[in-house]
Order: structure tokens, then sequence, then C-alpha cells
């Protein structure tokens, strides 16, 4: 059956930031995160408690939950542009624009959940360890 | 052609399906794209097929020398307390083995296939910039000649392939040898840098028709996310080895502890290039492996959108593993475990590539010739060298063994298996597309178990004298504490895998002499780079492909069918133009067409460009200021060579008659696109370096109790607001200008740019009287020398832009430029734009920064 998506296909901007959300939003969180600990922690400047909190931690844990959401985010919403994808015929005749915007959806689901584990488990040390 | 359309996973289309190249108007192409005789035209050459397969040969002639090295470090070793070398010559041997390997082997080899293949597996017929690829190849000559030339100068660097500070600075390196390895080095990075940009736009815009991002081979999904990372860790490092340079040759404090600087600076920039680095090899690897397997295997390979996306995850994750090479140094721990945490996430892309590739394996029929083996030796390497890898993660285990024999044998595993492995099998399986000629298959066998099994007997034994105590370069160690056997053990290993390749030149000598012809695709093989003639004319198609598949000639009985008007762009480019070569540029995710654009003939200014920056590099080595100078205005010179129109044959009435056939826009000048596109890498380069050298900034700070340090006086910032200001009104006479040429009003533009100019003239002039009275030099502090540097680094990229502006000016006043055609004059204007930012950065920085932190 072939036929034409009743539903118009994301624009391809779309996808390609929904496939790139994971790993810049990571690529940031990790360089953000990471110098609030080292400079914070070197400098002295972040060495005071919030509410019996370590500053470090605090930020840092902040930032992983802002982080986190941000790629779940852009990972639902891939989701449902593969989901949409899934439902149609993949022919050659309607074929090119619906098999790369699956393969982009697809993409930027794999991604976000990989990249959101990442996040997730890079949040951990703060939790856990003395900051400085 | 037997219609033998394959819907089921398993199995390949046995018709070879190949590419129509009608004859005549082959011929004619053939002879355009050919390469200049003679031996000022062996300098011209730009082709992407001669200079792929040089920046090959020579970097395989730099992994030979450096795998000679290897061969003197482990006769060192073989006994305790041997004589054979000293310890001041084990030091030079170690660094340029590493050195050799790391800098002029892995990265240039990969970069040159990826050269020589891409255009043919994307369908297309060159790459975007012929001559910034023949520079390429030109310095990575020189660079390397120059680096291998401190023998005959009787220094030779010795301060490990990573150069740490204080042993590679002014004190404790006073001779030459540290300047051969940053200049002679920084040549080469140049290098890899430029071939990167090229990489990337070949990659997103140059494509065949209908192969979207989803039908791309692996190995392009594999050097478009390496080319970007090689821009984003290229970058840090020449920052650094500038910045250690300096240190040595004019006396900046930029890693001297004792004078605010830092020493871990050093590392830090060192290692966010050094990480991604051994990614930026494995990368590439990965993604020939992904080319070869399946086709070995007789069926697709299984996962292809997992193996895409593990490749950018990988790529995007290896920029947070650096840190892990300095969990011995006295980072905060919190800090630390955040890439002890990524160093053991990457695994998981990493693992779903392996795992991808044995399922296709195991699914498949495989076919165990040569290439295949050492496919799977790779495997099993790589994923020994990955297991030891996820150990050393872990912090506390790194800390016992860091700097020990356990971790020279997890990158080995991990190198070896995992870099030098795949290149070994792509050229068995590629060297027939470009020889005509099959390596032989007994060679071939004993070259591979020569080498996978001198590997383990050289690299486990490694793991288990790390874990009893022997550290990294030594020269020899006492005997009777248990070390010998594994030492002797892993020269018996590395012995083998010499062996091993003498075979394998051998092979390939006695192939190219008299080995058994290949058929045009003697692998079945299923991309488009089997689709042409073997050995493939120098333009590759002349009908280009049209793309519907993932596996091309697997899948598709003929690659010339599509739309109809894709059809006849095709058969109207085989056909014009005959007088000046023209690539074809797609649209970034789907590869519809959108340009015909013109790529450049043989040309003598990538050489020029080279020689003049082979001379600026060297002469700093013995600081011979005169000569590096001419060297720049030589660079200078040939750079306005490069830039300088050269008018087409055709008429302006065909390239618009074709333009109206075709409903495509027709660019005789240059492309608009691939243009604009390299011009913003070329500023994310320069982001990156600016990001670089505030990072450095702020690192300094860090080291220091106070800021500006006692003794320096907070900046003045009245005159450099004045010079800010007057940047921000030449960026908008700019933008007047702009309006004006997109309106067709000439003149407009001439009296913006000039406007633009004066102003950032004046901005300079300015800033310049500022510094020069700030009341404090680059030498005593660290304080001053970051300050001296971001301000120069500032100042060089507007000079810079001041350049573009003058020559654009000049063309603009011959008439050169109208609403239709004015892509010089947009990208000057978006230098500008950047070069503007980059001012109010740095010089905001230094102006600001002291009176708020």
């Amino acid at each position: 059956m072939t036929h034409a998506s009743s539903t118009p296909l994301p624009r391809n901007r779309w996808l390609l930031i929904g496939l790139l959300t994971g790993p810049v939003v990571w690529a940031v969180y990790f360089l953000v995160a990471y110098l609030v600990g080292e400079f914070g922690c070197l400098s002295g400047a972040l060495q005071f408690a919030v509410l019996g909190v370590p500053a470090v931690t605090a930020i840092v844990t902040l930032l992983t939950a802002i982080a986190l959401i941000a790629v779940l985010i852009a990972g639902w919403k891939t989701f449902e542009v593969w989901q949409q994808m899934k439902a149609l015929d993949d022919t050659e005749a309607a074929g090119r624009e619906q098999a790369r915007t699956r393969f982009l959806g697809f993409g930027g689901l794999l991604l976000s959940g990989l990249f959101a584990y990442a996040i997730l488990l890079n949040g951990v040390p703060a939790l856990v360890l003395r900051p400085c | 052609m037997a219609a033998t359309t394959s819907t089921v996973a398993d199995g390949a289309a046995p018709a070879q399906t190949q590419a129509v190249q009608p004859q005549p108007m082959t011929d004619k192409l053939s002879e355009l794209w050919a390469d200049p005789k003679g031996w000022i035209g062996q300098l011209r050459v730009v082709q992407n097929d001669t200079l792929g397969a040089r920046i090959a040969v020579v970097a395989f002639f730099f992994f030979v020398w450096s795998g000679i090295d290897s061969l003197f470090i482990r006769a060192q070793l073989v006994v305790p307390e041997n004589t054979l070398v000293g310890p001041a010559r084990f030091n030079e041997l170690f660094t340029m083995h590493g050195s050799a390997m790391m800098y002029l082997f892995a990265v240039p080899i990969l970069e040159g296939f990826a050269i020589l293949l891409l255009p043919f597996m994307l369908g297309n017929r060159d790459m975007p910039f012929p001559r910034l690829g023949a520079y390429t190849f030109w310095t990575f000559l020189f660079g390397g000649l120059l680096f291998y030339s401190s023998t005959l100068f009787r220094a030779v660097p010795n301060a490990g392939w990573f150069a740490y500070v204080p042993l590679s600075g002014p004190v404790y390196s006073p001779g030459l040898a540290l300047d051969f390895w940053l200049l002679a080095l920084g040549v080469a990075e140049v290098a890899a840098i430029a071939a990167g940009i090229e990489i990337i736009i070949a990659i997103l815009r140059m494509r065949a028709p209908g192969m979207t991002l989803s039908r791309m081979p692996l190995f392009a999904w594999a050097m478009l996310v390496t080319a970007f990372s090689i821009l984003f860790a290229f970058t840090p490092l020449i920052v650094g080895s500038l910045l250690l340079e300096l240190d040595r040759k004019v006396g900046t404090k930029f890693f001297d502890p004792t004078a605010g600087g830092s020493p871990i600076l050093w590392q830090h920039l060192f290692w966010i290039f050094g990480h991604p680095e051994v990614y930026i090899q494995f990368l590439p690897a990965a993604g020939m492996v992904s080319m070869i397997l399946p086709v070995f295997a007789r069926r697709r390979i299984v996962g292809y959108p997992f193996l895409a996306m593990a490749l950018i995850a990988i790529a995007f994750l290896s920029f947070g593993l650096w840190v892990h090479h300095m969990f011995t140094t006295d980072l905060p721990p919190v800090a630390t475990t955040f890439f002890a945490v990524a160093s053991m996430m990457i695994a998981i892309p990493g693992g779903v590539q392996v795992f991808a590739w044995l399922a296709t394996l195991w699914s498949g029929r495989p076919v165990f010739k040569t290439p295949l083996l050492f496919v799977v030796g790779f495997l099993v390497l790589f994923v020994i060298g990955g297991l030891t890898g996820v150990m050393v993660a872990v912090i506390p285990f790194d800390w016992q063994v860091h700097d020990s024999y356990f971790i020279v044998a997890h990158f080995h595993y991990v190198l070896l298996g995992g870099v030098v492995f795949p290149i070994f099998a792509a050229l068995y399986y590629w060297m027939p597309r470009f020889t005509d000629r099959l390596l032989d298959e007994g060679l071939g066998r004993w070259h591979f178990w020569l080498m996978f099994i001198g590997a383990n007997v050289a690299f486990f034994p490694m793991h288990i004298v790390g874990l009893l105590g022997m550290p990294r370069r030594v020269y020899t160690y006492p005997a009777g504490i248990g070390w010998d056997i594994y030492n002797q053990l892993a020269t018996l290993g590395a012995f083998m895998m010499g062996v091993g390749m003498l075979v394998f030149v051998i092979n390939v000598i006695w192939t190219l002499r008299a080995g058994a012809p290949a058929r045009a695709n003697p692998w079945d093989a299923d991309s488009l780079e089997w689709a042409t003639d073997t050995p493939p004319p120098p333009h590759g198609f002349t009908l280009l492909p049209i793309v519907h598949s993932r596996h091309p000639l697997w899948d598709q009985t003929d690659l010339h069918q599509g739309e109809s008007r894709v059809e006849a762009l095709v058969r109207g480019l085989a056909r014009w133009p005959q007088s000046w070569r023209a690539v074809l540029v797609t649209s970034l995710v789907d590869a519809q067409p959108q340009e015909v654009a013109r790529v450049s003939g043989p040309s003598i200014w990538p050489f020029v460009a080279a020689v003049g920056t082979i001379l600026m590099f060297a002469a700093e080595i013995w600081s011979l200021r005169f000569v590096s100078l001419t060297g720049v205005l030589i660079v200078i010179g040939a750079l306005i060579g490069w830039h300088w129109p050269d008018p087409v044959k055709t008429s302006e009435q065909e390239a618009v008659d074709f333009e109206r056939e075709h409903a495509i826009e027709v660019n005789p000048h240059g492309s608009v696109i691939v243009s604009r596109g390299a011009l913003w890498l070329v500023l994310l380069v320069i982001g990156v370096a600016l990001a670089c050298f505030l990072f450095s900034y702020f690192y300094i700070r860090l080291e220091n109790t106070s800021w500006p340090p006692a003794g320096y006086p907070l900046p003045d910032w009245t005159l450099a607001a004045i010079g800010a200001g007057l940047l921000l009104l030449s960026a908008g006479a700019t933008v007047w200008a702009m309006r004006g040429i997109r309106a067709d009003k000439a003149g407009q533009l001439r009296a913006g740019l000039a406007a633009a100019f004066v102003l950032g003239a004046a901005a300079v002039g300015v800033q310049g009287f500022d510094l020069a009275r700030v009341g404090f030099g680059h030498d005593t502090h660290a304080y001053g020398s970051i300050f001296y540097m971001l301000a120069g680094f500032g100042l060089i990229v507007l000079l810079g832009g001041l350049l573009m502006s003058a020559f654009i000016q000049l063309w603009a006043w011959k008439g050169h430029y109208s609403a239709r055609r004015h892509t010089a004059a947009a990208n000057g204007a978006l230098f500008w734009y950047g070069a503007v930012i980059v001012w109010l950065l740095t010089f905001g920085t230094l102006y600001l920064a002291p009176h708020v932190i």
C-alpha cells in the first residue's frame, strides 16, 4: 500500500535538532559541571553550604536535573516522530523522505537515551562524594 | 544486467552493477581531470586520487620508520641492564616512536584514505577544495621530514609524545629538540585541520543525488564525526604548543609555577587534544570495518542506525574523557569522577558497534579472505584493549597502574588492534580498486598471523609486568626481580610483527610488479567506489550515480535511474562543462542537487604556501626571525595567488543555458555553498582557539591568589572601550555594505567596506596604543604573558579580516561584484563579524575580568 503521509513530515532542521540535542546538551552540561567543580573548589569560591548542602553539590545536581529534562524532552519528541513513521509504509514511492525521517527520529531516540543515561550517571558523583 | 534485487536481509546481488561511462565523454573528462606532466606538474597536482594515495604512502613510510624505532626499544629491553642504547637515546626512541605513530601515521593515513575514497563512495568527482588537499599533503610531508631531520641536527625530541612541562620547558630542555617537536608537528597539525574542513564539506554537501543521510556509507559517517573532532581537538594542541614554544623562545611564563603559571594547564590543553586524538584514529577505522565486514559476511550490516549513532556518540563522549590521563594529579575528586564516568560510558556505544559487527558475521556466510582476517583480529584485540580501558577508568585502579606497563599494554591493544589492523584490512581490500591487482592471499595470511600472534605475545605480558611494578619509559631494569621473561616475550612478539611487516612489504612490491589482475569488483562489494572501471579514471564518474539504497551495487540494477529531472541533470553533467572541473553540490539531509560548481584544476599555490609555512615554522626553531618573516610573506603571497580570480573558458551564456535547462544554479567561479560552509568551519576553529585561550586565562587566574598579581595595575578600560566601539561601528558599516550589494548597489558595497576598513584600522591603532603603555611586559609573570597572548590573538584575527577586506575592496573597485555574484564579499563580511566578536571577548576579558574576579 503506498500513500503519502497525511501528517506533514517534520522539517529537516527539527530532525537534526532532535538528533543532536542529546549529545550537545550533555557536552555543555559536562563542561559546565566540570568547570563548576574544578574552579569552584580550587578557587575556594564555592566552598560554602546552601541549606546544609555544599554549593558545588547543589549546583551540579541542579545542572544535572536541567540537562536531563532537556534531553528527555528531545527524546520524547523524536520518539513521537519515530512512532509516526513506523505507522507509515516504506516503499520507494513514499519512501526516501519517510525513510530518512524514520532514521533520524530513531537516531535521535538512541542518542537521547544514551546521553540521558550519561547525564544521570554523571550527576551521581556529586551526590556521593565530598565535593572539594 | 540481471535484476536480482535482494529484499531478504541475507545475500548480496551477485550481478555486478556498474556505473555507465559513455566513452567519448569519459575521454574528454579524463583529459580535463588528468594530472599535469613533468616535475613542475607533480608539484601542481590537486586531484584527490593522487593526493589521497600520496598522503597514505608517506604516512606508511613514517609508520615503518616508527616501527623500526620500536624494535630498538624492545631490543634494549630484552634483557635487564642492557647497554644497546643509553638512557638519552632511549628517551629519543620512545618519543619518536610515539610521536610519529600518533601525529605522522595514524591520522594522516586515515585522512589520505578519506581523500582518496570519499568522492567515489559518495558518488562525486573530487573533494571540495582540491588545492587545500594539496596543501595538506605538502605541509604533512614537509612537517614530517622536518621532524625527522632533527636527527641530522642532533636535536632529537626526547620528552615523550606528550612533552609534559616542566621537562619540555626552557629550563630542563634548553636545546632545540623540543622546538623540533613543537614546530615540525605544528605544521602537520595545520595539515590535519585543513583536511578536516574539507572532509566535512565533502560529506555534508557533495553526495550523489538520493544519498540521504540514512543511505550514507558508514565510513562517511565515521569521517564526518572524525573531521569535526579534528577541528575541536587539534586546535587546543596548536594553542598549547604555541604557549609552550613562547615559553621556550621569548620567555613567557604560561607554564612556570614560580611566576604565576601552571604546569597542569599544559596537561589540560594537551589531553583535551590527546584523548579525542585516539578516537580520531579509531572512528575511521571502525568506519572501514563497517564497510569491509558486511562484504565478506555476504550480508548487509546489522544495525546501521545503531552503528551511525554509536559513531556520533563516541565522538561527543570522547571529549569528556581527557582528565582520565590526569587522575594522579591533585584535581578535586568530584571533577575527576566525571571523567571516570564518561570513560566508562563510552564503552556502551563501543560495545554496540562490536555487537553489531558480531551479529553481521554470525548471521552471514563469512568468506575468510585476508581483509576479513584482519577485521576479526581487530575485534579480538580491540575488545581486550577496551576491557582494560574500562579497568583503568576506575580511578583507584588507575592510581596503581598509571605510568606502568599495564597502560602500555592497554593502549597498544586498542591502537594496534583498533587502528592498525583495520588499516591493513583496508589496504588489502581497496588496493585492487586502485592498482588493478589483488594482493597475494598466501602472503596475506602469513602477514596476518605473524601480526596477530606477535601482537599478543608482545603486549599481553606487558599487563603482567606492569602489575608487577615495571614503570614506563625506563631504559633498563634490574636483573633478578622477575621481569625478565615478560620483557623477553614482548621483544619476541615485536620482532614477529616486524617479520609480518616485511612479508607485507614484499607482498606489495611483488603484487605491483607481477600480481594477479583484479576485475572491477573482485569482492562483490556494495558501495559506490566499486562502480567505476579499474583503475578508475581521474574524474571518477562520467555519469554521476543516482542512489536509492544504502547498498547501491547490491540493490540497484541501474545506477543512473531516478526522477527525470535528476537523470537529465547527470546526463547533462557528463557532457558539459568540458573545460572546467565541475562537481555537484547537494543538500545536507536529502542530497537534492543544488548547485553545479567549479573545483580547482592544477595549481602551484598550495605548494608555495606549504613552502612558506614550513619556512615560518622551521626558522623559528633557530629563532631566525627574518627567515620566518619571509615565510609569512610567502604564505600571504601564495594565499593571494590562490584566491586570485581565475576566469573560465566557457561563456556566461552556456552557464545560463545549463541553469535554465536543468533548473540548478551554476557557479563557474566556485561554489557558494561550499565556500560559505568552509568559512563557518574556519570560524569554528577560531572559536575553539578563543575558548582555549580564555580557558588558559582563567586557569592561570586560578593559580594566583590575587588578580592582577601584586605590583600590576588594574587595567584602565577607557581606550579599549573606544576601540571596541569603533569595531562595532565597523560591523554596522559592513552590514550596510552587504545590504547594498544584495540590492545590486556596488557603490554602497565599496563605501561600506571602506568605512569598515578605516574604523577597523582605527580600532587597531587605538588598542595598539593602549597596549604599548600598559606598563608591564610578557616575560615576568604569567599575567603579562596571557595578557599579551590574548591581545595578540584578537589583533591577528582582526588583521586577517583587514587583509581580506583589502582584497575584496580591490575587486569591488574593479567592478567584480553584483547582486548575483558576491560570494567573496559575503564571506569576508561573515569573517569580519567573527573577528569583531573575538575582539570583544578577548579585550573584554583582559580589561574587565581583573576588576571582577
